[in-house]
C-alpha cells in the first residue's frame, strides 16, 4: 500500500531507503543475476536521468523498462523505433474535433511515466530530435503551446550495436541527453539455468511487479528532490571538476565532458550515496558511478571507453582532507 | 578553519606593503629605485606563484610548517656568517632580524588561507613596516606606511564583520588553557637562567636586539646609524673604538711611560757596560759603516743589550698611578705583533736599532675613504704571495711614544680629522711617528696592515737573501761557528730558505723554554750560544735572537722587532677588544720575503702568528684533512658513530615512522580536546605519511575508507566491524558536512581505533590489497 504525498515528505530517509529495496528486490527478481545493472538503473532514475540501453536484442532491454514501470506504479508506454516514425508519433498531435468545431491534443508515449524507446538509433534524425528534446526540456511544443511531460518522466532507449545497417546512429550532441549508458550483457550460466526453471514463471513476476507498486503518484519525485539535497562537499567537486578537466586535454580523448555531463555526474554521485545509505558523496560513489555516466558522452578513440576511464580516475588523487 | 577568500587579498596588500617598505629600508641611502623594483617584483612573483598553487592544491598546514616558520625566521642570522665569508658583504643585525620577519611574514602569505597563518602575516608585515619607518630615512615610507593603514583598516573590518557572519550558534565551552599556562610557567624559568648568566654574556645576548644612540660596545662594520657599530659615545677609558674628544688630545701631556721604560720593567736593567775586549764583535766591513750610527745609539741609550739585570716582578712602577693597567686597547683580528723598534744590527751582545734610510722615506698621501683621511704611502704587491688586508685600531691609555704601533707590512693609518701628512715622519723602515712627543692620547689610531699567507713563502719566486748588508749580518769570534753548526744541522733537511726558517722555528719552539726571569750569566762570551747550547730557556728576546743568528748563518735576511703583542687571550667577547698590559711587551723575528715584505717569525712557545683567512678551498681541504686525522685518531669513536650513523641511515624510516607515531600520541595526550573530526584526519596523515615512508603509500585514487573496507585488509589488527566502523568515520570526517553529527558515535572508541590504525604494521602493500583497478 502506497503512502500519501504529504505522507512521503515526513518519512525518514531510512522509509525511503527500504521502499528503494522493495523495488530494488523486484527489479532483481524480473533481471536475475544483474544486480550491478539495476543498481545503475536506480541510480540513474533518483538522478532524474534517461538510461541508454545498448545490447543485443532478447536480454531483458524491455522487461527491465516493464517491470521499473510497474515498481513505480506509474505509467509505461512504449516506442518501436522504426525510419517512418513521425515526431508526431512520439510527442502526439493536434486533431480537429468535428463535433466541437476545435482542435484537440492527442498526447503521445512521451506524456507516460516511464517511456522505452527500442531501437531509437532506427528512428530518423528528425524523429530521434523530438524525442531527444523532449528528454531534455521535460515538455512538447506544438503550436506554440507548450505541454509539461510527467514530473518523474524517464526514458529507457535501447539500441542495437550488431544490426547497423539502415540505422541512423545517434550523434555526441544528442547522447549527453542521456545520464547513462548501460549494458546488460548476457547472465551467467547458473542465472540463465534458473531463469529457464522459472520461465513459466516469469510472467507471474510480471504480474505480480504490477500489481506491487512500492511507489505510489509523486512519491518518485520527493524521491528525487531528496536525492539531490545530498550533499557534496566542496572537495568532491573539485575532484570531479579535476576530473572533466582533464577528459578535456587527455590524449586519448576527443571530445571531453560537458558541464552538463559534470552536473549529472554529481547527481548520480549523489544517488549512489543515497542508495548506499549516506547523507554525503564519498569519491566512490564518482568513481563508481563515472563508468555508466562518461561512457556515453565522453568522445573516447578506443574500443574500451570503460578502461581508458578507469585509466583516468586512477590518475586523479582522490580527496583525503576536508575542504576548508 | 578557512577564511573567506577575499581575505587573502587584503593580507597579500599589508604583506607587499610590508615587503616594497623592507626593500626600501634595505636599499637605505642608495635610491637604486630600479634595484628595489627588481627585487620586489621578483619576491612578488615568486610568493605570488606559491600562493596560487596553495590556494588552487589547497595546500594544509602541517606539524613541520611551525618548525618552518622558526627557520625562517632566524635563517638570516645564521647565513650571515656565510655570506660575510663568501661575499664581504652583510648586514646589520637588526636588518638581519628585519629580514627574518620579512621573510617569515612572505611565508605566512603562502598559508594566509588559514586563519592562524592569516594572523601571523599580518602581525609580521606590521612589525616590518613599523621597523623600516623608524630606522629608515627615506620619504616614500611615509606613503607607504599611510596605504599599509588603509589597507589594514579594510582588513580589520572584514574581519570584524565576518566574524559576525554565522550560521549558527556554537555553544561556548570552558577549558583550562594548559598550554598557555605551561609557556607561561616557562618564562619565569628562562629570566632566572639570563638573570644567572656572567654579564658579558647577558651583555652579548641582548645587544643589538634594540636600536639605540648609545652604542653597544660591538663592532659591526655592516652597522648602520651607530648601532652596533661601536663608534657612539660610551666611556672614552673603557672602549677601544669610544669616542675622544680629538681636537684636544694632541695637547694633552701626560706621564705615561715609554716603552723603554715598560723594557726595563719588564725585561730587567742593562747590566753596568764593562770594560774589556769583546769575544766576537761584528765583522769590519759592516763595523766601519755603521760605526757612527752605532756610536749615536749607545749614547742616546737606543741600544738593546742581551746582558740584563734580573727583572724586578714588583710590577711596573710607571703604571701605579693610573687607573687601568692596559697600555692601550686593540680592536682588530688578534693575535696582532704591533712593531715599535726594528733592529738590524747584532754585535753579539747588543742589538742597534736600524735607522731611516733615504729609501725608507716613501712620500705619505693623503687619500679619502668615505670622507675619512687616510695618511697611505707606495707599496708594491706580489702576486704569488696571497695577501689579507686587516685593519686595527688602537687606543693609547698608558704609554709615551709617537711611533705608531702596527702590525708587519702597514699600509695606511688613519686619525680621524687628521689630514696633513706633514704630521707623521717615518723614524725606521715601516716604522711611523708623529711629528710630537708623544701619539695623542685617548684617541683612536686605525692602521691598515697586510698579513702575508706564509704557507706562499715556500714558492720558488720568493727569496730571502736580496735583504741588506745589515739583516745578514753575523759578527765573528767566539762561538760563532758553533751556531753555524747548529743551523746547518737543524736545516740539513730543508730545501727552500722558507723551509729553513721553519726548521728553526719549530726546533726553538718545540725544544726550548720560554722564562722571562732568566738572564745571561756574567761571564758569559756569546749569550746566544749559552741560550742554545747551555741554558735552553729564556726570555723572548733571546728566542728571537737566536732564531735571527741561525737564519743569517744560513744566508737568510732577516731583523728583531720589539714591540707589543697582542693577545688574543686577554680578548673580551663583550667589549671585542683586547687589551694590551705592560707584560705584553715582546720580541721577535722578521724574515725578509721581498721588498715591502716582512714575514713574522714567532719562536717563542705559546705565542701565535695571524695568517691570512684562508680561502673557500683551503678551508674545506682543511676541515676535510682535521676530520680525517680526527676520524683515525679517535678510531673508535669514529667506528661507533660511524656505526650508528649506518644504523640510522639504515633505519631512518623506521625512526621517523616511530617519531610519527609519538608525535600523534602526544598531540592525543596535550589535546584530548580535539573534536573527533580533527582526530580522524590526523590520524589520516599521520597513517598515509608511515605508508609512505615503509614505501607502501596508498594508491591516489583510493581514499584510506575505501582500504579499510577492502576485505583483504589483515584481520589480526580489526575486526571486520571495526574496520567498517572506522571507514565510516574517516569518510564523515573527510567529506561530511560540518554540521553532520557522526552516527553511532557513542558505540565507537574513534581514539582507539585510531590509535591502533596509526600504530598498526601495515604489512601488506596497499597496492596488492586494492589492486589496480576501481
Amino acid at each position: 500500500m502506497s503512502a500519501t504525498l504529504e505522507e512521503v515528505k515526513n518519512e525518514s530517509s531510512q522509509e525511503l531507503a527500504e521502499r528503494v529495496d522493495r523495488l530494488r528486490t523486484l527489479l532483481n527478481a524480473t533481471l536475475q543475476g544483474k544486480a550491478d545493472v539495476i543498481e545503475y538503473v536506480l541510480v540513474c532514475l533518483l538522478a532524474r536521468g534517461h538510461l541508454l540501453l545498448e545490447d543485443q536484442p532478447g536480454l531483458g532491454k524491455t522487461t527491465l523498462a516493464k517491470a521499473l514501470a510497474a515498481g513505480l506504479g506509474e505509467q509505461f508506454a512504449r516506442v518501436q523505433c522504426t525510419p517512418d516514425l513521425l515526431p508526431s508519433d512520439v510527442t502526439g498531435f493536434n486533431l480537429f474535433n468535428q463535433k466541437s468545431q476545435e482542435f484537440e491534443f492527442r498526447e503521445g508515449p512521451v506524456f507516460a511515466d516511464v517511456l522505452l524507446a527500442d531501437e531509437i538509433n532506427r528512428a530518423t534524425p528528425r524523429t530521434q530530435s523530438a524525442l531527444l528534446e523532449a528528454m531534455a526540456e521535460r515538455q512538447v511544443t506544438l503550436d506554440t503551446k507548450r505541454y509539461p511531460l510527467s514530473e518523474t518522466f524517464f526514458v529507457i532507449a535501447t539500441q542495437n550495436p550488431v544490426e547497423q545497417h539502415g540505422t541512423y546512429p545517434l550523434p555526441e550532441a544528442q547522447l549527453d541527453r542521456f545520464a547513462m549508458k548501460l549494458s546488460i550483457g548476457y547472465a551467467a550460466a547458473q542465472d540463465e539455468v534458473a531463469m529457464l526453471d522459472r520461465g513459466i514463471l516469469r510472467e507471474g513476476s510480471e504480474q505480480r511487479a504490477e500489481s506491487e507498486a512500492v511507489f505510489g503518484p509523486g512519491e518518485l519525485s520527493e524521491l528525487q528532490r531528496r536525492v539531490a539535497g545530498i550533499h557534496v562537499g566542496r572537495n568532491i567537486q573539485e575532484y570531479l571538476v579535476a576530473f572533466g578537466q582533464m577528459t578535456r586535454g587527455h590524449k586519448r580523448v576527443h571530445l571531453g565532458i560537458s558541464p552538463r555531463g559534470l552536473l549529472v555526474w554529481q547527481r548520480c554521485s549523489q544517488a549512489r550515496a543515497f542508495l548506499q545509505g549516506r547523507t554525503f558523496v564519498i569519491p566512490e560513489d564518482a568513481q563508481q558511478t563515472a563508468g555508466p555516466v562518461l561512457s556515453v558522452r565522453l568522445g573516447i578513440d578506443d574500443l574500451q571507453p570503460e578502461q581508458v576511464i578507469e585509466e583516468m580516475l586512477t590518475e586523479i588523487p582522490v580527496p583525503v582532507q576536508p575542504s576548508k | 578553519m578557512r577564511s573567506p577568500d577575499r581575505y587573502p587579498w587584503l593580507v597579500a596588500c599589508l604583506v607587499a606593503t610590508g615587503l616594497l617598505a623592507s626593500e626600501i629600508a634595505l636599499d637605505d641611502m642608495r635610491g637604486n629605485v630600479a634595484a628595489i623594483l627588481l627585487r620586489f617584483t621578483l619576491f612578488a612573483v615568486v610568493i605570488g606563484l606559491l600562493c596560487w598553487r596553495s590556494y588552487v592544491r589547497k595546500w594544509q598546514p602541517h606539524g613541520l610548517l611551525n618548525l618552518m616558520a622558526l627557520a625562517v625566521l632566524v635563517s638570516p642570522l645564521l647565513v650571515e656568517p656565510l655570506w660575510r665569508m663568501a661575499t664581504g658583504m652583510g648586514h646589520a643585525l637588526e636588518i638581519q632580524l628585519l629580514i627574518g620577519f620579512r621573510n617569515l611574514s612572505l611565508m605566512s602569505l603562502v598559508w594566509a588561507q588559514h586563519r592562524r597563518f592569516e594572523y601571523i602575516a599580518v602581525v609580521t608585515s606590521l612589525f616590518t613596516i613599523l621597523f623600516c619607518v623608524s630606522t629608515s630615512q627615506d620619504h616614500s615610507l611615509v606613503w607607504l606606511t599611510g596605504f599599509y593603514m588603509l589597507a589594514g583598516i579594510g582588513w580589520l573590518a572584514e574581519h570584524y564583520w565576518s566574524s559576525l557572519r554565522t550560521d549558527r550558534v556554537v555553544g561556548t565551552q570552558t577549558q583550562v588553557p594548559w598550554k598557555q599556562m605551561s609557556l607561561l610557567a616557562v618564562l619565569p624559568v628562562i629570566a632566572v637562567m639570563a638573570i644567572a648568566l656572567p654579564e658579558s654574556i647577558r651583555t652579548r645576548m641582548i645587544e643589538g636586539f634594540m636600536p639605540s644612540s648609545g652604542g653597544t660596545g660591538a663592532h659591526d662594520p655592516f652597522a648602520r646609524s651607530g648601532v652596533g657599530d661601536g663608534d657612539a659615545l660610551v666611556a672614552a677609558t673603557e672602549k677601544a673604538m669610544s669616542f675622544a674628544p680629538i681636537e684636544d688630545a694632541p695637547f694633552i701631556e701626560g706621564n705615561e711611560p715609554s716603552l723603554y721604560d715598560v723594557y726595563q720593567d719588564t725585561y730587567g736593567k742593562p747590566k753596568p757596560v764593562k770594560k774589556f775586549e769583546r769575544a766576537i764583535s761584528l765583522p769590519m766591513e759592516l763595523f766601519t759603516p755603521n760605526h757612527h750610527r752605532m756610536a749615536q745609539a749607545k749614547k742616546a741609550s737606543r741600544t738593546f743589550t742581551l746582558d740584563r739585570q734580573t727583572p724586578r716582578r714588583a710590577g711596573h712602577k710607571h703604571l701605579k698611578d693610573t687607573e687601568s693597567n692596559a697600555m692601550l686597547h686593540v680592536s682588530g683580528p688578534v693575535p696582532a705583533h704591533l712593531r715599535h723598534t726594528v733592529y738590524d744590527l747584532f754585535d753579539g751582545r747588543e742589538w742597534y736599532p736600524q735607522v731611516a734610510r733615504p729609501i725608507h722615506l716613501k712620500p705619505l698621501e693623503v687619500e679619502y675613504e668615505d670622507e675619512k683621511p687616510w695618511i697611505a704611502w707606495s707599496f708594491r704587491q706580489f702576486p704569488h704571495i696571497r695577501t689579507h688586508v686587516a685593519e686595527h685600531a688602537l687606543r693609547i691609555l698608558n704609554v709615551d711614544t709617537n711611533r705608531i704601533l702596527s702590525p708587519a707590512n702597514p699600509l695606511a693609518v688613519h686619525i680621524d680629522r687628521c689630514d696633513r701628512p706633514d704630521l707623521f715622519e717615518w723614524k725606521q723602515e715601516d716604522v711611523l711617528a708623529m711629528t710630537r712627543s708623544e701619539l695623542p692620547a685617548m684617541s683612536v689610531i686605525r692602521v691598515r696592515s697586510q698579513l702575508i699567507a706564509q704557507s706562499d713563502l715556500n714558492g720558488d719566486d720568493v727569496s730571502m737573501r736580496f735583504g741588506l748588508p745589515e739583516y745578514k749580518a753575523v759578527p765573528e769570534g767566539q762561538g760563532m761557528q758553533e751556531i753555524r753548526d747548529f743551523a746547518a744541522e737543524w736545516t740539513q733537511d730543508a730545501e727552500t730558505d722558507w723551509q729553513r726558517v721553519c726548521a728553526i722555528r719549530n726546533r726553538l719552539k718545540s725544544e726550548y723554554t720560554l722564562d722571562a726571569d732568566v738572564v745571561v750569566p756574567d761571564n758569559c762570551e756569546n749569550p746566544v750560544l749559552w741560550f742554545l747550547k747551555d741554558s735552553k730557556r729564556g726570555p723572548d728576546y733571546l728566542f728571537a735572537t737566536a732564531t735571527i743568528m741561525l737564519c743569517r748563518s744560513e744566508g737568510i735576511s732577516c731583523r728583531a722587532v720589539s714591540g707589543l703583542y697582542a693577545n688574543p687571550a686577554k680578548f673580551d667577547v663583550a667589549k671585542q677588544q683586547t687589551s694590551v698590559h705592560p707584560s705584553d711587551v715582546h720580541w721577535w723575528a722578521e724574515v725578509y720575503a721581498g721588498p715591502d715584505h716582512w714575514a713574522v717569525v714567532e719562536s717563542c712557545p705559546g705565542f701565535q702568528i695571524r695568517q691570512p683567512p684562508r680561502s673557500w678551498l683551503q678551508a674545506i681541504q682543511a676541515g676535510l684533512w682535521s676530520t680525517g686525522r680526527a676520524l683515525v685518531v679517535y678510531w673508535p669513536v669514529s667506528l661507533l658513530l660511524i656505526g650508528i650513523g649506518s644504523l640510522t641511515f639504515h633505519s631512518r624510516r623506521v625512526i621517523v615512522s616511530r617519531l610519527l607515531m609519538w608525535n600523534w600520541d602526544l598531540r592525543r595526550r596535550f589535546n584530548a580536546a580535539a573534536d573527533a573530526r580533527e582526530l580522524l584526519n590526523e590520524t589520516a596523515v599521520c597513517y598515509d605519511r608511515r605508508c609512505r615512508l615503509q614505501n607502501n603509500p596508498r594508491p591516489q585514487h583510493c581514499s584510506l575508507a575505501a582500504l579499510l573496507n577492502e576485505e583483504h585488509w589483515p584481520t589480526d589488527e580489526f575486526t571486520s566491524q571495526e574496520r567498517r566502523q572506522l571507514a565510516a568515520a574517516m569518510n564523515w570526517a573527510c567529506y561530511a558536512p560540518v554540521e553532520a553529527p557522526l552516527e553511532n558515535a557513542e558505540e565507537v572508541n574513534l581514539t582507539d581505533l585510531c590509535r591502533r590504525l596509526v600504530h598498526s604494521k601495515m604489512s601488506p602493500r596497499q597496492a596488492d590489497v586494492l589492486g589496480t583497478s576501481l
